[in-house]
Parts: C-alpha cells; sequence; structure tokens
C-alpha cells in the first residue's frame, strides 16, 4: 500500500501539494504584495503582525539579494515562508497555538526567500559558556558565498535587539515566533500575475523489488539554545522517531540551536536536499520510506549506544535495506552518530554517513572524532578547520562587529583570516556546495 | 620590478653559529648568503631583494613576536614572492621555515617557497599552497637547491600554471594531506549514489579514510602506589573564579596549574569552568564534580596512595586541534616527571 | 594515567591504556541527584576504582 496510506481508504493516502512562488525581486513597498516574481513587502504590515511577540524588542527591517555585496552577521535562524492555504492546521505546528498534524493537503511556498532574525542576546554574562549562541555570518557574494547557508536565496532580514528589561529566556523564546509568524504572512500575500509550480509530496506504492531506504536524520537538542522543536516540543530526551517527509515540509521541525555553523536552520529542516533527492529517487532507483528522526549529544556512552540501537531497530522493524545518515552538530554528537551508523551496518542495513572533517588548517589531523570500522561508506564536506581569506563585502546588515568564536572583535567590513566555522550553517552549506576533502600535495 | 623577500636562519645570514641562534628578528635590505645567489640568476627579470634573519631560538621561543616583526617587514617591503632557507636537514630551520610560509601565504596570499630535506620534521608544519623543493640532506645540495628556486621563482613570473605545477611534480616533496576542493556533484547526490552501489553489491570506497592514531607505549606502574604520588589533570577548563590566566573556552593554547595543597575539597564560587563543549553549570554547583579533590583527599587520608600533587593542571580541549594537545600534554608530562608523579588521573568531558 | 571521559570509544581509538566511563559527559566524576555524603561516597568508590586501574597492568586500551 505504500507509507502513509490508510487501509482501504484512498482518501486517506499522505499526499502534500506544494504551491511554489519564487522571486526575481524583492523590494519595500506600501503593500505585501507578490507580482509574478516581484515581491514588495509593508514594513507597517510586519510591525502589525508581530506587534504583540516583540515587547521590549527593537526590529530593524532590511532586505538582502543573492548576489549582493553583502555581509549579514549574527544571523540566529532562516525561516522558509510557508502557509497552508486548505485546512485548519497552521506550518510550524506548535507555535502560535494548539499544534494540528501537517503533512496533507495543500501549502504555499516562496521557495527562494528566506526570513532572517539575527541579532544577540540581551544578557549574555549569564549565560554559560556551551549556551552562547556562536557568530555566524552570511555573505551574499564571493569567496564566503558557497561556505554561507542562504547566500542564493533572498532575504528579509529582522535584526532583533533587546532591551535588559527582556531575559535570554525571554529573548529566545519570543524571536522564533516572530521569525515564523513573518514567514507565513509573506507566503500568504495576495498573488497577482504568473502560475505558480506545483508539486506532489507522497510516497507511492513502488516495485517491490526496488532496494527499501531510510534518511537517518540526527537532530542536536541538548541544552537551551542549542535544541530543536518537533510540533514545538524540545525532542532533548525523546525515542527516535519516524516521521513522514512530507510533515519536513511543512515546518514540523524547528530550529532553536545556535551553534550557528554546525546547526540545521528551520529552512533547511522544510527544505531539505537529502529529503528532495530521495524522493526524487522513489520508484525510480529505489524505495524511500521516510525518515527517522533521532536525537545525538545523549549524556553517556551508554545512552549513545542506545540510542544508535533503537535506530537500527526502528529502521529494521521498517524493512529498511539501506540507510543514508546525517548529523547536526560535530565533536561529542558524533558518537551517537557513529554508534548509530554501526547499529545499523549490525542489524544488516547498509548505510552511508555524511559528516565534515577536521583535518586541522595544515590538513594534518585525523578527519574525524570517531570513526568505527563499520563506517566504511562516508561522504566528505570539506575540511572545516582551513584557513581562508575572507575579503570585505560593501555592505554589512545586523552589527558593527562580529565575534570570533570568543577569541576576538572584528569589524566586518575588514578583511580577516578564519575557518569557514564563521559561516551560518556552513557545514551543511559545504556538502551541498559540493565541498569534500582530499588527499592532496 | 618583481619584489623578492628571502628569510635566512642566523647561520645562513652569516651571523654566526649555534651561539647566535637567539638572534631577533632583524630586516636586511639587499640579499645575503644564497639570497645572493638566487639574486644574479634573476638578474634579468629586474628584481628588489631583501632578506629577514632570525636566530632558529629565537623563532621558536619567541614565535608570536617574531611573526609580528614579520609581518612589520612585509607591510614595508611588500614583497612579490617570499623564499625561505632551504633548511637541508636542519630542524629548528625547517620547522621555522614551513611556519613562516604557511604564515605569508595564508596572510599575503604571495607565492611561498621553502625547501628541506624529506626526513626535515618542517615538513609537518607546511600549509597548504607552500612550495617545499626537495633537497639533499646537508648544504652540499646548496646549489642544485638554489638553481630549483630560481627555476620555480621563473615559472611563477612567468604565470605559466602549467610549468609550476609541472614544477611541483617533479621537484616538490610529497606530503600528502588532506585538504578540501570542489567535487562534482553536491553532498546528497554522492551519497544516494554510492548507497545504490554499496546495495547493488558493487565495489565502493569511502570518501573519508579511516586514519589510525599514531600509538604510544602505554606505561605500567613501577613499585607500589602506597609509595606513589598521584596528580589530577583535566580538559574540563576548571580554573580559579575570575579565570586569572585567562583560559580560553575553546581550544585552550596553553595550559595552567593550580594550587590545590592545603584545600580539602573544591568550594563552589572559587572556581569556575570556562569550556564551551559541555554544560559547566553542574560543575560549577561543586567543582570537584569535575576535578574530584574532596575523594583523593579521602583515599589520601587512607594511604591508599602515598600523596596528592600539591597541584593540579587544566586546559580547555573542546574544538582543540589534536597536535596542539599532544603539545600541551607533553609540558604537562615533563612537569610532572620532574615532579616525581607516578601516576595521573586526567578527567575529561 | 588513567582516563575518565564519557567518550571512552573514542579514547580507546586513541590508544589510551586505562579508560573509565565516568559518570555523565556534563560531569564525569559527579552524581548530582544524590545528597551531597552519598555523592560523595560514590566518588571515593569511582576514584578507588581508578587507582585499582592504575595499578592493574595493560598492553593495550582497556575500559575498566
Amino acid at each position: 500500500m505504500g507509507i502513509g496510506c490508510s487501509l482501504g481508504k484512498e482518501d486517506h493516502r499522505m499526499e502534500l501539494e506544494l504551491v511554489d512562488y519564487s522571486l526575481e525581486e524583492l523590494r519595500w513597498g506600501e503593500r505585501t504584495a507578490l507580482n509574478r516574481k516581484s515581491l514588495s513587502i509593508s514594513v507597517t504590515d510586519l510591525a502589525k503582525q508581530i506587534e504583540e511577540l516583540s515587547r521590549g524588542i527593537c526590529i530593524d527591517y532590511r532586505l538582502a539579494r543573492p548576489g549582493e555585496s553583502t555581509r549579514i552577521v549574527h544571523v540566529l535562524d532562516t525561516v522558509l515562508p510557508i502557509a497552508k492555504s486548505t485546512g485548519s492546521s497552521l506550518t510550524f505546528p506548535g507555535f502560535d497555538g494548539p499544534a494540528e498534524l501537517v503533512g496533507t493537503g495543500r501549502t504555499t511556498r516562496i521557495t527562494n526567500l528566506l526570513v532572517t532574525v539575527a541579532g544577540r542576546f540581551p544578557h549574555p554574562e549569564l549565560m554559560t559558556p556551551i549556551e552562547k549562541p556562536r557568530e555566524g555570518i552570511i555573505d551574499m557574494a564571493g569567496v564566503g558565498a558557497p561556505y554561507s547557508y542562504g547566500s542564493d536565496y533572498f532575504h528579509l532580514v529582522l535584526s532583533l535587539t533587546a532591551d535588559s528589561s527582556v531575559s535570554n529566556a525571554s529573548f529566545d523564546q519570543s524571536l522564533r515566533p516572530i521569525a515564523l509568524r513573518c514567514a507565513r504572512f509573506l507566503a500568504q500575500a495576495e498573488k497577482t500575475g504568473g502560475e505558480p509550480e506545483r508539486n506532489t509530496v507522497a510516497l507511492n506504492q513502488v516495485e517491490e523489488r526496488l532496494p527499501k531506504v531510510v534518511l537517518l536524520y540526527q537532530v542536536q537538542s541538548q541544552l537551551a539554545c542549542a535544541r530543536t522543536f518537533y510540533y514545538g516540543e524540545e525532542v532533548s530526551r525523546t525515542l527516535p522517531t519516524f516521521v513522514h517527509p512530507a510533515e519536513f515540509f511543512d515546518g514540523a521541525l524547528v530550529s532553536g540551536n545556535y551553534k550557528s555553523e554546525r546547526k540545521i536552520p528551520t529552512s533547511l529542516h522544510c527544505n531539505n536536499p537529502f529529503i528532495a533527492e530521495l524522493l526524487e529517487r522513489h520508484g525510480k532507483a529505489m524505495n524511500f520510506l521516510g525518515v527517522i528522526l533521532s536525537r545525538g549529544y545523549n549524556d553517556s556512552f551508554e545512552q549513545k549506544r542506545k540510542m544508535g540501537l533503537w535506530v537500527a531497530r526502528l529502521a529494521r522493524n521498517l524493512g529498511a535495506d539501506g540507510a543514508v545518515a546525517l548529523m547536526e552538530g560535530t565533536g561529542n554528537g558524533t558518537v551517537d552518530f557513529m554508534q548509530t551508523v554501526k547499529a545499523c551496518e549490525d542489524e544488516g542495513i547498509k548505510t552511508v554517513a555524511v559528516l565534515h572533517e577536521s583535518n586541522g588548517p595544515k590538513g594534518y589531523e585525523r578527519p574525524l572524532v570517531d570513526h568505527p570500522n563499520e563506517a566504511d561508506s562516508m561522504i566528505s564536506r570539506g575540511n572545516v578547520s582551513e584557513k581562508i581569506y575572507i575579503p570585505p563585502l560593501a555592505t554589512v546588515i545586523g552589527g558593527a562587529d562580529i565575534d570570533l568564536h570568543l577569541k576576538a572583535t572584528h569589524d566586518p567590513r575588514l578583511p580577516f583570516l578564519f575557518d569557514p566555522t564563521i559561516f551560518f550553517g556552513s557545514y551543511g552549506k559545504m556538502g551541498s556546495s559540493g565541498f569534500r576533502a582530499v588527499y592532496q600535495n | 620590478m618583481v619584489k623578492v623577500l628571502h628569510y635566512l636562519n642566523q647561520f645562513f645570514a652569516g651571523i654566526g653559529g649555534e651561539e647566535k641562534a637567539g638572534q631577533e628578528l632583524l630586516f636586511i635590505p639587499g640579499p645575503v648568503g644564497a639570497g645572493a645567489v638566487i639574486e644574479n640568476e634573476l638578474k634579468g627579470h629586474g628584481v628588489e631583494y631583501a632578506t629577514i634573519a632570525c636566530g632558529d631560538n629565537y623563532f621558536h621561543e619567541e614565535e608570536e613576536k617574531a611573526i609580528r616583526a614579520m609581518g612589520a617587514a612585509l607591510e614595508q617591503f611588500q614583497p612579490d614572492v617570499f623564499l625561505a632557507g632551504p633548511a637541508f636537514n636542519a630542524g629548528r630551520y625547517g620547522l621555522a621555515c614551513a611556519k613562516v610560509c604557511s604564515w605569508v601565504r595564508d596572510n599575503w596570499r604571495i607565492p611561498a617557497i621553502t625547501g628541506m630535506h624529506e626526513d626535515n620534521p618542517g615538513t609537518k608544519e607546511v600549509g597548504r599552497h607552500v612550495f617545499v623543493i626537495q633537497t639533499g640532506a646537508s648544504a652540499a645540495a646548496m646549489r642544485e637547491s638554489l638553481k630549483r628556486y630560481t627555476l620555480l621563482v621563473e615559472r611563477l613570473l612567468a604565470g605559466n600554471e602549467t610549468a609550476v605545477e609541472n614544477f611541483r611534480a617533479e621537484h616538490c616533496l610529497s606530503i600528502p594531506r588532506r585538504f578540501t576542493v570542489r567535487s562534482g556533484a553536491p553532498d546528497y547526490v554522492r551519497a544516494v549514489n554510492l548507497l545504490l552501489t554499496k546495495l547493488n553489491g558493487q565495489p565502493y570506497e569511502s570518501e573519508i579514510p579511516r586514519v589510525e592514531a599514531k600509538r604510544h607505549p602505554i606505561p605500567n606502574l613501577t613499585g607500589s602506589l602506597t609509595d606513589a604520588t598521584v596528580a589530577l589533570v583535566t580538559e574540563g577548563g576548571l580554573v580559579p573564579k575570575g579565570n586569572p590566566d585567562r583560559l580560553e573556552s575553546s581550544r585552550g593554547s596553553r595550559y595552567f596549574k593550580y594550587l590545590l595543597n592545603g584545600r580539602e575539597d573544591l568550594r563552589r564560587g572559587e572556581f569556575e569552568a570556562m569550556h564551551t563543549g559541555y554544560d559547566t553549570s553542574t560543575v560549577d554547583q561543586d567543582p570537584d564534580r569535575i576535578v574530584p579533590l574532596d575523594a583523593m583527599r579521602v583515599l589520601e587520608k587512607a594511604r591508599r596512595f602515598k600523596k596528592l600533587h600539591d597541584y593540579y593542571f587544566v586546559t580547555t580541549g573542546t574544538g582543540a586541534m589534536p597536535s596542539k594537545m599532544e603539545e600541551i600534554g607533553a609540558g604537562i608530562a615533563e612537569e610532572l616527571a620532574s615532579s616525581g608523579i607516578g601516576a595521573v588521573i586526567l578527567t575529561a568531558t | 594515567m588513567v582516563l575518565i571521559t564519557c567518550l571512552s570509544n573514542v579514547a580507546a581509538q586513541v590508544g589510551i591504556g586505562r579508560i573509565m566511563g565516568g559518570s555523565k559527559f556534563h560531569y564525569p566524576v559527579g552524581q548530582p541527584e544524590l545528597p551531597p555524603e552519598e555523592e560523595l561516597r560514590w566518588r571515593v568508590g569511582l576514584m578507588e576504582k581508578g587507582l585499582t586501574a592504575l595499578e592493574t597492568p595493560v598492553q593495550e586500551p582497556k575500559i575498566f
């Protein structure tokens, strides 16, 4: 029958219709409206949308376009404009009201626009070192662009500054709904002229002979400022679970993780190229069963091992022959990831794992923190510790200085030498830019 | 006018031998020693040549200062090409050459060329894009080496990329390291392709090889623990409140030691953990949860071992390069060994 | 030397001779859920285990 089908109920097949718009132009205007491929945004409209969510928070609204010589700093998250066009459920369920199931019906998207929320927390001195958000910049052009997640999108940047009356927890809890509401609002903008593209997300029944494949999706959810939400709930102490790909498209996963370079932004959860690729190949080269969502950064080796065992058993229960695995994070979380790869191989599920390497600035270090023998099919995202000369760009949005990961501050209008960890979402972006590491003289 | 800047150690700059190894870095307008040979060979190109001389010991003991002085020299001279060595088999010289060339290439993005024998430890410090010309083991190979430096500079000036690559293949040391390149396809396409290959039972290759760590001999206790002094070491970044020595909260660049003598346990409020890799709030409440002093005092009183060392050692490992941590570990080990420490308990997060 | 860390498999991969798993990642030698005297007793027991490990000759990585 296929994943997502209710027996005997043809009209209850899980299917999501995507109504996709894209931009060629983005500008301010008196109204918020999309005419063909030109989007005009009214700041007054936006401010009204989020007024009740932004008490004590001052918002600077800016625009950025792909290819512009612009550097956006202090980026915390990016959100894709998506909104349900039918039914009572909302995209990004669990935020802004009671959660309803998503992944069916029809969703409108603006596929190359991001609502980008940036800013610094009001009371960093009250945070323990691990809670402190990491600096993340997006270079819209030049050397940094292939390392910066979002460099190929248009941006509505919300640069937030909270006054001292706002607590860190309150700031964290506000910035999410602010961004999500703006994203929904933009997706619902009045549209005239031009026809959208239409696509369907479904896991139709396919030939028996095709190998069954799952996507293993390990997120980081560890503590405040480094967590992930599923239907609005933190997944910090949960079992791995099965998630239908269509739920991802509707924003079932939202990021609350500010470990900038190694996070999966909310928009990437929502528009993930691994999911897209597997859907594309579904029925042709394989039978894509869906996604297993698990959580890395468990607190002891035994717990990491068990998470791996649970993922492997769930994959086996689903009948998987093979798995593609990806993770959010690095270091400690790599151990959970490798335990998962090992456990899957031990359960007879052939696994390919995608990971960045830390070969050091001169390329001599061992590539991975943890590398068991079972992880024999790795895909590389490149060496994230190589120094890059980063030239200045003409415009800086969002701040007068950036922090080089607590070591020093730097004027973002000046060039500097640093590794990819300064760029927002760089680990994932390096992968999708086609970077990998190889032996070279 | 092409400007060439050439780094030499105290010996090859004609300043002196081992007794002058502490020579501060200095800028000398014009070529010196080997530089004069190269300058002569390049005469037809309209070359302005200058030299940096630096004692091998000075460089290693005051690397930061030396690099700063070198940066100032580059600011002033504005070279188009940077040369260092050749170092042959001279270890400290080779290391200095590798480091200065890497720094220049990273920060000035001009061609940086050095030369040494394949056994020179300097080969372990070479950055990407630095040319390391293969030389013989001693200065007897000087003439041949300088010919190669000259040839490479000429090819670089000619802008002939193929010729430069041919030179690299023929005359440069092969020092394979892992660097980022742009592949034809994104990771998600390659991942699915690799999985299908694996599922079809076809031969496949991992993009990331499994690299074995260098093994060290594991020491076993000689004698009895009751005669031994035990030391506590931690990677958890625990420092006295206020972090007086400014230990970094990630990628510690140094280690520190702090007094345990006179303490029975570590008190909340007197210590704090500088570490971005774990949630430090629990150990901040009771620092014995990362440096187990209270428990060790109980066992010390019970004469389970002779004595607890007066100091504990600390660094912060998260995000650090293993080779840096090796350096730090070696430093701590040396201090412990010279204090007669017989055993260590190391806590890490 | 005996290393107490939650990432015991990584320690074994780099060839550390004596490895103990400890408590949790964020407090390798702590048990904050226990009342203070019990936590100290637990920690003494863990250190005792560590000292025994130090006295045990090993030829390759061993998790105690």
